[in-house]
């Protein structure tokens, strides 16, 4: 067993594990049946990597996540973040921990975010939670993260209907980091959007990520959406990890069968 | 058993109409003046589709696409105001009333929407919200047209729709919609909620539906990659107003517009991946804040002062409207 420290984002801690899973199945419950969602599926992020997930709908891909991220209680295996085995804690402490130190970004933001809120309120509602700042800091900090997602200072006080939904994800990007985050998971963050809109996102996720030390892991059905933003990928089929190698390796030389077909069916302009 | 076997395809062409396009849309304009007042939201837009053709539309979300795709069905809400002209079969869409009307949509236009899961009706079965549509006359039975869309199994017509997959509820959905035999299918979106490699199924499915059955196809997209696939025209929309049309192939290699060449851009980078990905700055602006002349001018880099005067379309199979459009060694606009 690797012992890991529980300093924060310390430089000589370049490869701890942010999150690692081990040996995970977890079962769903459905008129008597069950389905097995995750069947003994291992994977670790580690300080400041960008993990993918890749695979259809039903894989497990989202399930893996929202497993990493305390939602889900396995049935069988382990997950510890920073260290600490997230299913031996209580749920409230197990919560508290995750959310100054791990963020979500959904599919949808239209249907994530309050849309009667103000982009402001959305952005500022994590600092609120995690009693981070004073009133006048949080102000403040709210302006900075609008700005370091490039949106304009006078949205704070628009209400969340009047965005479009570019401008949408990128408040969920700054309501994401406004704890300052080890890690955010992103499932499917572009595929509600416009090809030419979800390029802007993508150049603003690795744009966030050059400038902190910061983890990713970003579910998506998508290899480009994959190849862009990640250097690891977990290739997901049936609940199972069938492949899992670095992005540039599972991109140019899939080895999985399956692998093979998602590549093929990606889209591409035919002149 | 494929449908073709079983079935003779037809051409109607009652009404004689001036042309043989199963669809012809000319200067179409659309307004919503309780919300949006004086704006056309759909502006000028004309176009044709015969059998056997497609046509896709495309552009970002809020450019007018869907509303178009609802024109065309004489589907919009009793509160648009309607000018212009929408000849289906030779008639004019908009001066049936009553029976008629519904006829024409019902049996000659069928469409498919990208949310399969809020288009079919949770609490009925397949087979019983097939078998309502099959009562107002159809060539098919049901089961042979699920087989057609490659459902096969029989207990797809017992299933309700949450107990399908994405891709299956598409099938249905497709299904439906040529249930009665259109000339005209309208498919908006139809596989921006699948998996790529379910969307790839659907695809080669409505390519063999299309070539089998012969229907005039208007397909609304975003992606231009998918459209460079299926389609052989392409209407760009930008702001309610077309600004660029023609053959698909020659506006994926020759983009004129800087707005289709924004797009293009947009989707190559992201198939190549690496660096910095090309963009179109900024975001459609609601209706109500679309600028004057050129609508896209705001976010163009080609923009100058004379884009405050709206640019006229073209005549003629490459249709444009910019007053600075991009020679072909531009390559696009950055």
């Amino acid at each position: 067993m690797t012992a890991v420290d529980l300093t924060h984002g310390l430089d000589e801690q370049a490869d701890a594990p942010i999150f690692e899973a081990r040996d995970l199945v977890v079962d769903y419950h459905s008129r008597g049946q069950v389905n097995r969602a995750l069947n003994h599926v291992s994977l670790s992020i580690a300080e400041g990597e960008a993990v993918g997930l890749i695979g259809e709908s039903g894989s497990g891909k989202t399930t893996l996540a929202r497993t990493l991220l305390g939602l889900i209680r396995p049935v069988h295996g382990q997950v510890t973040f920073r260290g600490q085995d997230l299913y031996a804690m209580k749920s409230i402490p197990r919560y508290r921990m995750l959310g100054r130190d791990a963020s979500l970004v959904f599919q949808d933001p239209r249907s994530s975010l309050n849309p009667r809120l103000t982009v402001g309120a959305v952005v500022r509602d994590p600092l609120t939670v995690q009693r981070i700042g004073t009133r006048a800091e949080r102000t403040d900090r709210v302006a900075a993260l609008l700005e370091s997602v490039g949106l304009p200072a006078q949205l704070v006080s628009r209400p969340v209907r009047a965005l479009s939904g570019g401008q949408l994800q990128r408040v969920a990007l700054a309501r994401a980091l406004a704890v300052e985050p080890g890690i955010i998971v992103a499932d499917e963050p572009t595929s509600a959007l416009d090809v030419s809109v979800q390029a802007q996102i993508l150049n603003l996720i690795q744009q966030v990520r050059a400038s902190r030390r910061l983890a990713l892991l970003v579910v998506s059905h998508d290899i480009r959406v994959i190849r862009y933003l990640t250097d690891r990928t977990a290739v997901m089929y049936n609940g199972e990890i069938v492949e899992l190698g670095s992005t540039a390796r599972i991109h140019d030389d899939p080895q999985h069968e399956y692998t093979r077909t998602l590549l093929a069916s990606v889209p591409s302009l035919k002149r | 058993m494929t449908v073709s076997t079983r079935i003779q395809p037809h051409r109607v062409d009652d009404g004689g109409g001036a042309s043989t396009s199963t669809l012809a849309i000319s200067d179409l304009t659309v307004r919503f003046p309780k919300r949006y007042g004086d704006v056309a939201v759909l502006d000028g837009v004309g176009l044709s589709i015969g059998p056997g053709e497609s046509l896709a539309i495309v552009g970002e979300s809020g450019c007018g696409k869907s509303l178009l795709g609802l024109a065309a069905a004489n589907m919009l809400p009793p509160t648009a105001e309607v000018g212009g002209q929408i000849h289906f079969r030779g008639r004019d869409l908009y001066r049936l009333r009553g029976r008629e009307r519904r006829a024409v949509r019902g049996a000659g236009i069928g469409i498919v929407y990208q949310d399969a899961l809020t288009s079919l009706n949770p609490g009925m079965s397949i087979g019983a919200q097939l078998r309502q549509v099959f009562r107002l006359g159809s060539p098919y039975t049901p089961s042979d047209l699920l087989d057609a869309v490659g459902l096969p199994d029989a207990r797809i017509l017992k299933a309700k729709p949450y107990q399908l997959s994405g891709g299956q509820r598409q099938r249905v959905l497709i299904a439906l919609a040529l249930a009665r035999e259109p000339d005209l299918l309208i498919a908006d979106e139809p596989t921006t909620a699948l998996d790529v490699t379910v969307e790839a199924k659907i695809i080669e499915l409505l390519q063999r539906l299309q070539a089998e059955l012969d229907f005039a196809l208007l397909f609304i997209s975003h992606d231009l990659a998918i459209v460079s696939q299926l389609c052989h025209q392409v209407a760009v929309m930008y702001g309610g107003q077309l600004v660029e049309t023609g053959p698909t192939a020659e506006i994926l290699t020759n983009p004129r517009h800087p707005y289709t060449a924004g797009l293009l851009a947009a989707s190559s980078s992201l198939d190549e991946g690496h660096g910095t990905l090309a963009t179109i700055p900024g975001f459609v602006h609601p209706p109500t804040e679309f600028p004057s002349g050129c609508r896209f001018r705001d976010r163009c880099s080609h923009a100058q002062d004379d884009c405050a005067a709206r640019p006229v379309l073209t005549d003629g199979p490459r249709r444009l409207a910019c007053h600075h459009p991009l020679t072909s060694t531009d390559g696009g606009p950055r």
